[in-house]
């Protein structure tokens, strides 16, 4: 059972993705502001973070809060995130195609929606295994 | 443009009648809004078109007076003519002549940089013309200043700057002419240089020569008419050029809308995945049983609800492909050396499913061969291709997908399928973002006719033309030629396998 905070402004979807990895005996939290992201991290480190790029006040939101998990305090640096948006790779909304280059954004992994959610299991339990190493 | 199919090309147990073969054309060949930049490009060529052909003309000139210095020698030609020996000053003019041809040649003004600017261009006419209209007053001087029409042989210059400048330049060549001519003129009558004149007396071309008011006429007249001429010119050429400046503004403004266009469509399409994703996420949650058992029919419900949820996922994926590949907006996509043939047996594998289940068999006859260009425009360019061929090819067909090098160097894609074909009148269609032909509507209702329209921008960005051949009924073969690998960039392994 692993701890997985999920960070995403569409309810409707973030309910969907809880319950099949809830079926799976993850605890799920859904935040739906970045900006309290970092202080829950703080007060309980989780095993993963999924994170949605696009929010309505910041298009590029969580581009800027995988940064600055990345940034912050060693232990949540481990932290891994997976990125699940609309957003692909060619979308050139405010960033560049560079932005999405590993190297400059600490991602572990990309999903894009819509999902499947037998890729979404795979991946996450792959994710979680790693991290676990 | 139907063109013949190419000899030699593999069509091995491929369409046997009447294939027809249709070249794609790039979208540069095609009628578009043109670009500030390329507007600003045209001009600059047809001024350095005008800077050679004045070039050319003088060295006509250059010819005709080294011509007339042969000819002119010859006694029997003098006596007949009543021409005095000139031979010395033609000689020198046309070396003058060719002297500034060496200097103001374009090609040769070009060696020591490689493209002349389009400042530098009109400098470089510039400079042709206060030439000539010097060398055009020295000959005016030596033949004889009396002879009536010689005069207006500046008038070439006058008009020919009324087209090159603007009006302000085009007035300041019509006074430097109007300067050299008087000056001349002058000169010889206030017996500051002795007048000259190529014939004798007044026979041959000469005419009498009048008295000094009569003189005075004459030249002021002369000088007249030439800005009688700038003005009638220089205004025709105002305005040419202020319908030319339209159209630069007309292009620009519709290049404009058509970039909005496409920004507006990347964004719809967006914003339209996220709520498609959490209605496809839910019919996902009931199908999958994360809610409870359904009852039949509304497993049936939802089983629908998820079948037109795929469609649409995969004509939102490719709407934002397309809007991307048109968009400016885009960063320039990496350009890398790629295996073509490690792509194609990627995709193959990839498609190995679906081709299964269409019963179809798919034959790889792949060279190693590399392309230049960024890794996710050739594979939409492949899967596009595969797919097109899975969904129009008939069950048991046969699909060949090849690669290799062409007897010029360029490196190939052949993608042949069995299936339906495409009759040739449609064949410049298919390429159009939602035409369908008949066919193919009957055969696949659900495409949204967008995957060609997407090669084609994808062959665009990898600098790749196509070629299709179809014969309807018997199949279809798109070729796709990529320029050659440069030598210095094909070295002992791609950048991306």
């Amino acid at each position: 059972m692993a701890y997985i905070l999920m960070v995403e402004d569409d309810l409707d979807f973030t309910e969907a993705v809880a319950t099949v990895l809830g079926a799976d005996n993850h605890e799920v939290q859904i935040v739906s502001e970045p900006a309290k992201v970092i202080p829950l991290m703080k007060e309980r480190r989780p095993d993963l973070v999924i994170l949605d790029v696009m929010f309505p006040e910041d298009p590029s939101g969580g581009f800027r809060l995988a940064r600055k998990i990345h940034n912050s305090q060693p232990s949540l640096q481990s932290v891994p995130i997976l990125l699940l948006t609309a957003v692909n790779a060619r979308f050139p909304l405010g960033f560049s195609a560079e932005d999405i280059d590993d190297a400059w954004l600490p991602a572990a992994d990309f999903l894009e929606k819509p999902v499947d959610f037998d890729v979404l299991r795979e991946k996450v339990t792959g994710l979680l295994e790693k991290s676990v190493e | 443009m139907l063109l013949d199919s190419l000899a030699g090309e593999r069509m091995e147990n491929g369409p046997q009648c009447d294939p027809v073969s249709y070249d794609v054309p790039l979208n540069g060949d095609e009628s578009g809004p043109l670009d500030p930049a390329a507007s600003e490009e045209l001009a600059r060529e047809l001024l350095e078109a005008n800077a050679l052909w004045f070039c050319r003309l003088r060295w006509i000139v250059v010819a005709t007076f080294l011509a007339l210095g042969g000819v002119v020698d010859i006694p029997a030609v003098r006596n007949w003519t009543g021409l005095r020996p000139l031979s010395a000053w033609l000689f020198l003019t046309a070396g003058v002549l060719t002297l500034a041809n060496l200097m103001f040649h374009p090609s040769l003004v070009q060696r020591t940089s490689c493209r002349l600017s389009r400042r530098r261009v009109e400098l470089n006419l510039w400079g042709q013309i206060l030439v000539d209209l010097t060398v055009l007053t020295a000959a005016i001087h030596f033949v004889g200043a009396g002879i009536v029409w010689l005069p207006f042989v500046y008038l070439f210059h006058i008009i020919l700057a009324c087209i090159f400048f603007r009006s302000s330049l085009s007035l300041g060549v019509t006074f430097c002419a109007a300067g050299l001519y008087l000056g001349l003129r002058l000169a010889e009558a206030y017996g500051l240089v002795e007048s000259q004149s190529v014939f004798d007396g007044v026979s041959g071309f000469g005419a009498p020569d009048p008295c000094v008011f009569a003189r005075g006429i004459n030249v002021a007249g002369t000088v007249l008419v030439w800005f009688v001429a700038w003005g009638l010119v220089s205004h025709l050429a105002r305005l040419v050029r202020s319908g030319e400046r339209r159209l630069v503004e007309t292009n620009a403004q519709l290049r404009r809308a058509q970039q909005e266009r496409t920004e507006h469509m990347l964004r719809t399409t967006h914003e339209l995945k996220s709520p498609f994703a959490a209605i496809s996420a839910n019919a996902q949650l009931l199908l999958k049983g994360y809610c409870g058992d359904l009852t039949p029919k509304a497993r049936g419900v939802i089983e629908k609800i998820a079948v037109r949820c795929e469609r649409l996922a995969h004509e939102i994926q490719e709407m934002l492909q397309l809007a991307n590949l048109n968009s400016a907006a885009q960063a320039p996509p990496p350009d890398k050396t790629l295996a073509l043939d490690a792509a194609l047996r990627r995709a193959a594998a990839q498609f190995e499913p679906l081709f299964r289940e269409r019963e179809l068999k798919l034959d790889l006859s792949v060279e190693p061969v590399q392309v230049r260009g960024a890794p996710g425009h050739l594979q939409m360019l492949i899967q596009n291709l595969l797919s097109n061929a899975a969904a129009y090819s008939k069950p048991g067909g046969r699909v060949g997908v090849a690669c290799g090098l062409t007897p010029d160097g360029e490196v190939f894609l052949s993608v042949t399928d069995e299936g339906i074909g495409i009759p040739a009148a449609k064949l410049p269609l298919i390429f159009d973002a939602h035409y369908r032909t008949d066919e193919a509507v009957r055969l696949n209702p659900y495409s949204s006719g967008l995957g060609l329209a997407i090669l084609k921008e994808a062959a665009q960005c990898l600098r790749a033309r196509i070629q299709v051949q179809s014969a309807p009924g018997k199949g279809t073969t798109f070729r796709v030629y990529f320029p050659a690998v440069p030598v210095d960039v094909r070295w002992n392994g791609p950048d991306v396998a």
